[in-house]
């Protein structure tokens, strides 16, 4: 055992370690030039394994160059860099005056690997769009799309069966819930599109909708917005098909650029469905009351944006009203708001709602390693000065 | 990093600090998103159509351009077109808005070049056929095709929308008016839509039914939306012009139902009631209806929709009439 933990310390592993990191993020900037950021940070980064494609070191404009290899993830490094630390302090390290220093800024390395691992796991961010006047209790996450099935016959709620674009992206047989009394097969599944209007949707671009109020529109696949397209977000689009006892209801349209549900008619029950960025329901309500778009006097310059929103939440008997702007986000139930964009002609604003339980363990991390400095640097300093004046 | 080589005794604590990093790894790989249900209070249905820009911004900005000497704009208008214009030519210019970027420049030249009967082209071939025009993002794309020319613009004016200026036909006549789809292109420039909208939106007041009550959610493009008792929904739209032409209108709410659309106006049935033209139309599984009047007010068109199940919408018919009646007795004292 003791040998195991020798070799778990092993500064020779830390270096290797180094190494591999030091080139995985070489290769995950590389990637992308053609990948989206979101994409690359889970697949490089919050990964146990990556297949880095040879193509990404050349430019398609030089050689393709097919293929690739596999190559330990960010998740695999950093796990073992935590462990070599733990070890190497379980093995070797000995708490004294002298070594305070280093063994502070470890334990704040330590804890910068944590932090990224909790929020790696449990950080959800998604965009609250309010209408000035209007309210809101939901968050949409743009980097991720999910069919809703919508049955509003209830008098009070709507049933919603969801299926997420992880589920989409991969399924080629039939999707089912018991909730349903239909099937669903996934025609084609694009990650990025645009629309075709009624008029380029002829010939052989036409769309294979039949069904639905926007069969008179077709979408064609494009690439993945890549991490170096600014803030664009992917629009995925989707056929599918609608199947009850084997018989065919329709094939629709779906995508993220439509605004709308669109009916699905079974059994003389209405069933809406949508392609829409993921929605997260939370237990409270946001209301816009106001939105401000303060420009500098005589210019366009925007000098400040704040929404006036009423908090309401009927569970902890809150109703409050909260100013929101640039610099001072509202914190409530875990989560923060922050003044992210705006609606055109301020119509109303866009607030990022951020849910991170590791956010103040960078803060905290970043703090031990500067003190552990301080002190090892310092304590060498000192030291040095002292046996010079000597 | 430096390690001291003094070691240290077993700690009972690794074997924890082994199967902790074992759970956490199991946790983190082993995250998936699966079908599954849930209930929302509830929301109000609206019709399906494209998002007219990337979010947060949903709606494409108005624009103001400058029109070159001899065009002439048509009332032509299809969704998605913005605007038709002929020329002296005799060549149809059309302008057009779409949301984010419609694939990218190459996707755009590969489609424009698939319309005149061309390959598509790689990346690195984009130069020699897009030539960047003044503005940031915009070119000009000229398309010598098998039969036909096609030069198209695609301008970006920073508001999440792409603007495009095409014309196909003949390839003199469109290299004639090429310059002018430039310098038209060049001239487009966002104006403030929130006057722009009150200056075309007709001046008329309406008072609803009391057992209306008004749809929060109704599209801005809307200039009044109700929900009635039965859950009928009622939008009124003002539209420019003939409003896009009855048939063409027509044809969509046919699509709206699932019917097949008609070739021309002698056979959709028209009733004129009291100078409004009434537009009924049922679907083939007898569950929606769409009831449509229409009048002209101001150089407008205003469409009065009626939508729902059969039932709401018969319980709501009369007062639908009256509502569109009230509205003819306004339009004819602003006159």
């Amino acid at each position: 055992m003791r040998r195991f933990f020798t070799i778990l310390a092993s500064l020779r592993l830390t270096v290797i370690v180094f190494a591999l990191s030091i080139f995985l993020i070489f290769a995950g900037t590389l990637a992308q030039v053609h990948q989206g950021i979101w994409t690359v940070v889970d697949a490089y980064f919050r990964s146990l394994i990556v297949t880095i494609e040879f193509q990404i070191f050349v430019p398609k404009s030089i050689a393709t160059i097919p293929g690739g290899f596999w190559f330990p993830g960010g998740l695999t490094l950093g796990i073992i860099m935590f462990v070599n630390l733990i070890a190497a302090h379980i093995v070797r390290f000995k708490f004294t005056k002298k070594r305070m220093g280093i063994i502070i800024t470890h334990f704040g390395v330590i804890l910068l690997l944590a932090g990224e691992f909790v929020t790696g796991i449990a950080a959800r961010e998604g965009n609250m769009t309010i209408v000035e006047g209007e309210s809101s209790n939901y968050t949409e996450d743009s980097r991720s799309t999910e069919l809703a099935i919508i049955d509003r016959s209830g008098k009070e709620d709507n049933v919603v069966v969801v299926v997420p674009d992880t589920v989409l992206e991969f399924k080629s047989g039939e999707l089912k819930h018991e909730l349903l009394p239909f099937s669903m097969s996934i025609q084609e599944w694009m990650p990025n599109s645009f629309i075709l209007g009624p008029e380029q949707n002829q010939g052989k671009r036409r769309g294979i909708a039949d069904s639905g109020s926007a069969n008179i529109y077709a979408a064609q696949p494009t690439a993945v917005v890549s991490g170096v397209e600014g803030s664009t977000v992917d629009y995925p689009s989707m056929y599918v098909s609608f199947t009850k006892n084997n018989e065919t209801i329709g094939t629709y349209l779906l995508s993220a650029y439509l605004e709308k549900p669109q009916a699905v008619f079974v059994d003389g029950k209405t069933y809406w469905v949508e392609l829409r960025f993921a929605r997260s329901y939370k237990p409270y309500t946001v209301h816009l009351i106001d939105f401000k778009h303060d420009l500098f006097t005589g210019t366009q310059t925007a000098r400040n944006y704040s929404s006036l929103v009423q908090l309401l939440d009927t569970e902890r008997n809150v109703d409050r009203e909260v100013l929101i702007s640039m610099n001072n986000p509202l914190r409530y139930a875990g989560e923060t708001f922050y003044q992210a964009s705006f609606l055109q002609d301020d119509s109303g604003t866009v607030l990022q709602v951020v849910k991170n339980p590791g956010w103040l363990m960078p803060y905290a991390s970043c703090t031990l390693i500067t003190i552990g400095m301080l002190i090892q640097f310092g304590t060498r300093l000192i030291s040095t000065l002292r046996k010079s004046a000597s | 990093m430096f390690y001291p080589p003094k070691r240290q005794k077993n700690r009972p604590f690794r074997g924890s600090v082994l199967i902790g990093c074992c759970v956490f790894v199991n946790i983190f790989s082993c995250e998936r998103k699966e079908i599954h249900s849930y209930r929302v209070a509830k929301e109000q249905v609206r019709e399906t159509r494209p998002k007219t820009s990337n979010p947060p911004a949903r709606q494409p900005s108005k624009v103001t351009w400058t029109v070159p000497d001899g065009w002439e704009k048509i009332d032509k208008q299809v969704p998605m077109r913005y605007a038709t214009f002929i020329t002296p030519q005799n060549l149809e210019v059309t302008v057009a808005v779409f949301p984010g970027d419609v694939g990218g420049l190459l996707a755009n030249v590969n489609r424009w070049r698939g319309q005149v009967g061309l390959e598509s082209i790689e990346e690195h071939e984009l130069e020699r056929n897009a030539v960047q025009i003044s503005g940031k993002n915009s070119y000009v794309v000229d398309i010598e095709g098998l039969k036909n020319r096609l030069i198209s613009t695609s301008v970006s004016l920073g508001d999440g929308s792409t603007w495009f200026v095409k014309t196909i036909g003949n390839s003199s006549a469109a290299g004639q008016i090429k310059a002018d789809m430039v310098t038209f292109s060049e001239s487009f420039r966002i104006v403030d839509s929130t006057k722009l909208e009150e200056a075309s939106t007709p001046s008329v007041e309406w008072k609803p039914p009391a057992t209306w009550s008004i749809d929060q959610n109704a599209s801005s493009m809307l200039m009044a939306a109700y929900v009635t008792e039965l859950g009928a929904r009622i939008t009124l739209t003002a539209l420019g012009g003939d409003g896009g032409g009855l048939l063409n209108n027509v044809n969509r709410w046919r699509g709206q139902l699932g019917l097949e659309s008609k070739q021309s106006v002698d056979e959709l049935n028209l009733q004129i009631q009291d100078g409004t033209v009434v537009v009924d139309l049922v679907s083939l599984d007898g569950l929606n209806r769409i009831v449509v009047g229409i009048i002209s007010l101001d150089s407008k068109t205003l469409f009065f929709k009626l939508m729902g199940s059969p039932e709401a919408t018969q319980v709501a018919l009369k007062q639908f009439t009256n509502f569109i009646l009230s509205f003819t007795s306004v339009a004819g004292n602003s006159n």
